[in-house]
């Protein structure tokens, strides 16, 4: 089993896990078609799992690595499956289960509580982060159902090399380094790391290589904050950069798209569903399948700050959320009016630089990033990030304080620009830009000299850890994930216990006994008769009637009627 | 015991199918299929609907539902969550014009609109609504989480349910639009998404983004509501529709021809069925009113013809099986066309027996009316007309300025239900049942007063002015001809979206348009004005006057020089003035 660290295996028409998020409460054993193997932050995972207690049913998921080996009774207890005919890969390598008790300690991680509408997993989004020959087989739904239980289980596993933990230290610095400054158990088990493999120098460039960035998961936040069809550059600049991060891997679900007008289907664009970056109209940055995931009304500072401190009403959906961990790098760009010191949202609003700051340290604090980039285009740009004081965030701006920042590509077929200066080269760079370049962030520094760009395009790296030589241009706006693909195939025998067969058992005693109808759908008569509002409780007239007349003769007992003539 | 055992050697037998696979011992439960029908409409325009329809054989509402084959696991896992009866929604960009196009076979209010009916399990029905409306936000990337009590309403005589329903509280139903939406390609997506063929095959290859915006009405809707499973109607189906309708304006961009192809209007064309779907047809409007048939000419002649009285009329469609290799006979691809012989004249078209408008009226900033003018061009028949107007808690309505007059006399409605606004808490719902007379206009007209907002209240562009959302008109419009009730497995999807109870009229659901209305909108500036203003007459006045208060006066004597003196007083001795 080579170099596997961490293979989940879920079975399930739709349901599906993916990267640290697992869509389902808990995935069921009842859903057996297609096992989709991935790995992707161990720990997290499996500690979610473990307290949703999943794994009290054989077959549900299966972790196992070649490294760690899991002790022997949750091995046995747990994991194993219980089918004998069932041909795994020798138990021995099953993964270290983290204890109850280190899950409740972990991280900052939240898991949001699972609002019954989980969003299925996009086929863009399988398509835009697996390699070409892995979205063949896993094509969404159609291909899923098509290839449904009775061809069988189709069968594919990723082996996926080695991640780090986020709590052993591989992650920084190299792995010699990280083991050594272990105690002593630890030690011994990061050397059974190494000798695991068939030889560590080679192992040792491809974790180098792999650990270089210390992220495992990508996210970007994008944001437009004018209105009004005269800030048309403004959509454009988002949704080019939109466009270069969907292209390069992020899938749809880790990007919040806030886009403050509607530029694509304004009663102004003589193309509708269109917002072009360039006069020659070659490339539609809109596209075909965009997702905005707040717009207009909703783009504001508070929503804004809430989706990066993550303070979102417990009803929002998950395409409303930033759900960043401690291994996220975190893509922020934003666009708009400002001036220095502030950025207008909807001309109506301001976020200042202070405000800013604070709410990246906020994230910082929350352990909703690894690393930051942050990329603002508007007038005085520069002043946006001189108050950030969160550690390892690296920003840049189109323009120094004092400067403004430019249009750029007038067109006469809609009355306005098209896009500014600064994101146009930026999108000029990034489209040159592909999964595996080794472009980094000096590259980037120097997209749009002044000469270009008449304002003065500024960097700040002095709260990055890294050197920007090191840093890839997509390690934040690149979801590159390492993945390897094998031939090698598992048979599993579906649990026929668990199998969803109740359908068939309470199929009969469903039924109801009366026919059901329809409903009429203007029955006048009906309306006409409805029942007036029940008003506050009343004695019926015949009591009161009956009171009077009562009161009545007690009188006429008591006095008799020649005392009539006093009354009246 | 004797029964017992047939049981378990019955449960062993399912069991042991089952090990090979579950879908040769049990026959597929959900079925699904598409449907697109073009329909030239009277203006030259031509309308397009498509409708994708799973069925699902299973109880949805039941925890435990796991395994999906069609039906999306997102809305499914909804149903179960929050214990939906029915859910409507729709997205739509323009107005359905019913007096030059025709009654819609489903028409959609302008921007969002979305009405639900909860099952009577539900305890707080406002919770579950709207966080199901915070999820369907999400779902479809619309701006849904803006329902909030301002502007939901539970209607009382309004929106029964469309599918099987025991009972109807309308306490479990609740009904809200956004008048304000924008419909793009970001809900597209998503809706495609829910289809099982996506958008990789059969009808929905058609649905690409520039041209279903490039229309003159685009509307997309989902329908979930449990429907018969069989003929004897004893247990539920789950059924899942989700239309789309788009008008495009073949008239002005074909340089005055009616002529379409499937080509002009997506360019693109058919070139298969989806492979999941059991049924996949595509319907051609041939029906000619009155006019002799000749006068149209659709290619690839059609295989077979389909006659129906749909909306009252009678109507012929082609009729082309995508599932029947026969229809790409000759070329790879279908692409419809349709040529007109003669020139029809425009002016000559029926027009519908119910059509509505709406508008605003009034000057100034503080008062004004409402008018809904409903038509009824039947030559001899009433009909009675449920009308449903929500109006934001921001116009205050005077209800004694209600008026409804039918050909210059006071039409009394036979029930009317009204429910006050309260500020920033729930709008205003009027719902009334006015019988309109043959051939008559009816005029139902309401003053209002706007109210003045909170200046943190106005969006950001107050001066485009508040959407008030359209008025509803359910109508049981009588038919043209009597129609046969048809089984609703077999007739064409478009059809059956209402459930038919008599043969004499059949039920229309109209939208009229949504208004626009000014409020005072405040200068936004100004507080800064008066920040400033304040500042300057504060140092002005405030500043010098307390110069004035804390400073003391007193006189101080000159000091001059000995010197200086000494001559002055020689100066003022020759002039004879006492010295200093």
């Amino acid at each position: 089993m080579g170099r596997v660290d961490l293979a989940v295996i879920f079975y399930g028409t739709s349901t599906y896990a993916w990267g640290t998020r697992v869509q389902d409460r808990c995935v069921k054993a009842a859903e057996v078609t297609q096992d989709i193997v991935l790995g992707l932050s161990a720990r997290t995972l499996a500690c979610h799992l473990l307290r949703l207690g999943c794994f009290t049913t054989p077959l549900h998921a299966l972790f196992w690595c070649s490294q760690d080996c899991l002790p022997d009774e949750v091995a046995s207890q747990r994991l194993q499956p219980k089918d004998a005919s069932c041909s795994l890969p020798p138990p021995g390598c099953l993964l270290e289960l983290p204890s109850p008790m280190e899950c409740i300690g972990h991280g900052g991680e939240q898991w949001p509580e699972s609002d019954g509408a989980e969003e299925e997993e996009k086929e863009a989004e399988l398509i835009g982060v697996w390699p070409a020959s892995v979205c063949s087989e896993f094509k969404g739904r159609p291909l899923m159902a098509a290839g449904s239980p009775d061809q069988g289980h189709h069968r594919t596993i990723l082996k996926v090399p080695p991640f780090p933990r986020p709590d052993s230290g591989y992650a920084q610095g190299g792995l010699t380094t990280g083991c050594a400054s272990k105690s002593p158990g630890s030690l011994s088990r990061c050397l059974a790391y190494l000798t695991s493999f068939p030889s560590p120098s080679v192992w040792q460039d491809q974790a180098e290589q792999l650990f270089k960035s210390g992220h495992t998961n990508n996210w970007a936040v994008l944001v437009c904050t004018s209105r009004f069809w005269f800030n048309y550059r403004h959509v454009a600049n988002t949704l080019s950069v939109y466009r270069s991060v969907k292209r390069l891997g992020i899938p749809d679900s880790h990007i919040v798209l806030m886009l403050a007008d509607d530029m694509a289907c304004n009663p102004r664009n003589p193309k509708p569903a269109t917002v072009f970056s360039h006069k020659n109209m070659e490339l539609n940055v809109y596209g075909d399948d965009v997702e905005v995931d707040y717009r207009s009304y909703e783009v504001t500072v508070e929503n804004f700050l809430r989706v990066l401190t993550g303070r979102v009403p417990p009803s929002a959906p998950r395409s409303k959320r930033l759900l960043s961990d401690d291994r996220s790098n975190v893509l922020i760009y934003m666009t708009g009016h400002g001036g220095n010191g502030f950025l207008k949202f909807q001309d109506s609003e301001e976020i200042t630089n202070v405000e800013l700051a604070d709410a990246f340290e906020q994230m910082w604090q929350k352990r909703r990033y690894h690393e930051m980039l942050f990329i603002i285009d508007t007038c005085q740009g520069a002043s946006m990030y001189e108050r950030f004081y969160s550690p390892n965030v690296m920003a840049l701006a189109s323009s120094q304080v004092g400067e403004d920042s430019l249009s750029h590509q007038p067109d006469l077929a809609i009355g306005v620009h098209l896009m500014d200066r600064y994101t146009f080269y930026v999108l000029e760079f990034l489209e040159e830009i592909h999964p595996a370049s080794q472009a980094n962030m000096n590259d980037l520094f120097q997209v749009c000299p002044k000469s270009l760009c008449v304002s003065t395009p500024g960097h700040r790296t002095d709260l990055f850890q890294r050197n920007p030589q090191n840093v890839l241009i997509t390690d934040f706006f690149g979801s590159v994930r390492k993945v390897e693909l094998t031939t090698e195939t598992v048979s599993l025998k579906p649990d026929l216990s668990s199998m969803g067969y109740s359908h068939l058992k309470c199929h009969e005693d469903e039924e109801l006994a009366e026919p059901l109808s329809y409903a009429a759908q203007l029955p006048v008569a009906q309306i006409i008769h409805q029942k007036p509002k029940p008003k506050e409780w009343h004695p019926p007239g015949g009591f009161i009637l009956g009171l009077w007349a009562l009161i009545l003769m007690v009188f006429f007992k008591t006095y008799g009627i020649k005392h009539m003539k006093y009354v009246f | 015991m004797a029964m017992a055992a047939p049981l378990v050697l019955h449960l062993l037998l399912a069991l042991l199918l089952g090990l090979g696979g579950q879908s040769r011992a049990e026959p597929e439960r959900d079925s699904l299929r598409e449907e697109l029908v073009l329909t030239p409409l009277p203006s030259g325009d031509v309308s397009a609907t498509f409708q994708f329809r799973t069925r699902w054989d299973s109880e949805l509402q039941r925890e435990g539902v796991s395994h999906y084959r069609l039906f999306p696991k997102v809305l499914g896992q909804l149903i179960s969550k929050y214990s939906v009866q029915e859910l409507h929604l729709s997205l739509t960009q323009g107005f359905w014009r019913t007096r030059f196009w025709g009654q819609p076979f489903l028409q959609a209010p302008a921007g969002a609109e979305l009405w639900v009916w909860f099952q009577n399990s539900v305890a707080d029905v406002d919770k579950s609504w709207k966080e199901l409306s915070n999820i369907l936000s999400g779902i479809f990337c619309a701006s849904l989480n803006f329902i909030d009590s301002t502007n939901t309403v539970t209607p009382t005589a309004s929106f029964k349910p469309l599918g099987l329903a025991n009972g109807t509280n309308h306490h479990f139903l609740r009904y809200a639009v956004l008048p304000r939406e924008v419909v793009c390609t970001e809900n597209l997506t998503p809706w495609k998404k829910l289809l099982p063929c996506s958008s990789k095959a059969g009808l929905s290859v058609l649905l690409k983004a520039e041209r279903l915006f490039h229309t003159s009405y685009h509307s997309q809707a989902v329908h979930i509501r449990p429907v018969c499973r069989d003929a004897h109607c004893v247990s539920v189906s789950w059924e899942l529709r989700q239309t789309l309708t788009v008008v495009f304006d073949a008239y002005t961009t074909g340089q005055g021809k009616k002529d379409w192809s499937l080509f002009r209007m997506f360019s693109r064309t058919i070139t298969e069925a989806c492979p999941l779907a059991s049924q996949s047809y595509v319907y051609v409007d041939i029906s000619r009113n009155g006019q002799e048939n000749e006068s149209l000419e659709v290619s690839p002649p059609p295989t077979s013809t389909y006659q129906a009285v749909i909306l009252g009329d009678r109507k012929t469609y082609a009729v082309y099986d995508l599932l029947n290799l026969a229809t790409f006979s000759g070329s790879r691809s279908l692409n419809l066309q349709l040529k007109w012989r003669q020139l029809q004249d425009i002016g000559s078209q029926l027009v519908p027996f119910l059509h509505a408008q709406r508008y605003v009226s009034g000057y100034g900033l503080q008062k004004g009316e409402l008018s809904t003018v409903l038509h009824n061009t039947h030559p001899y028949r009433a009909f009675p007309v449920l009308l449903l107007e929500t109006v934001p808690w921001y116009l205050r309505l005077y209800v004694h300025t209600l008026a409804i007059t039918t050909k210059g006399k006071e039409n009394k409605p036979s029930y009317i239900h009204y429910q006050p606004a309260q500020d920033r808490l729930r709008p205003h719902l009027l719902e009334m049942l006015i019988q309109l007379p043959a051939n008559s206009v009816t005029k139902v007209s309401i003053q209002f007063e706007r109210a003045l907002l909170k200046w943190t209240e106005y969006t950001p562009d107050p001066n485009h002015g508040f959407y008030v959302s359209p008025s509803v008109l359910s109508a049981l419009v009588p038919n043209l001809v009597g129609a046969k009730p048809a089984n609703w497995e077999e007739s064409p999807l478009f059809s059956t979206m209402f459930p038919t109870s008599d043969s004499s009229s059949y039920f229309v659901r109209l939208y009229t348009e949504p208004l626009l209305v000014n409020l005072p909108t405040p200068d936004f500036s100004m507080p800064y004005n008066v920040i400033c203003l304040t500042c300057t007459v504060v140092a002005v006045c405030y500043g010098s006057f307390y110069n004035l208060l804390t400073r003391t006066f007193h006189l101080e004597e000159p000091k001059r020089s000995r010197l200086v003196r000494w001559l002055a007083n020689i100066i003022r001795r020759i002039r004879g003035v006492p010295p200093v």
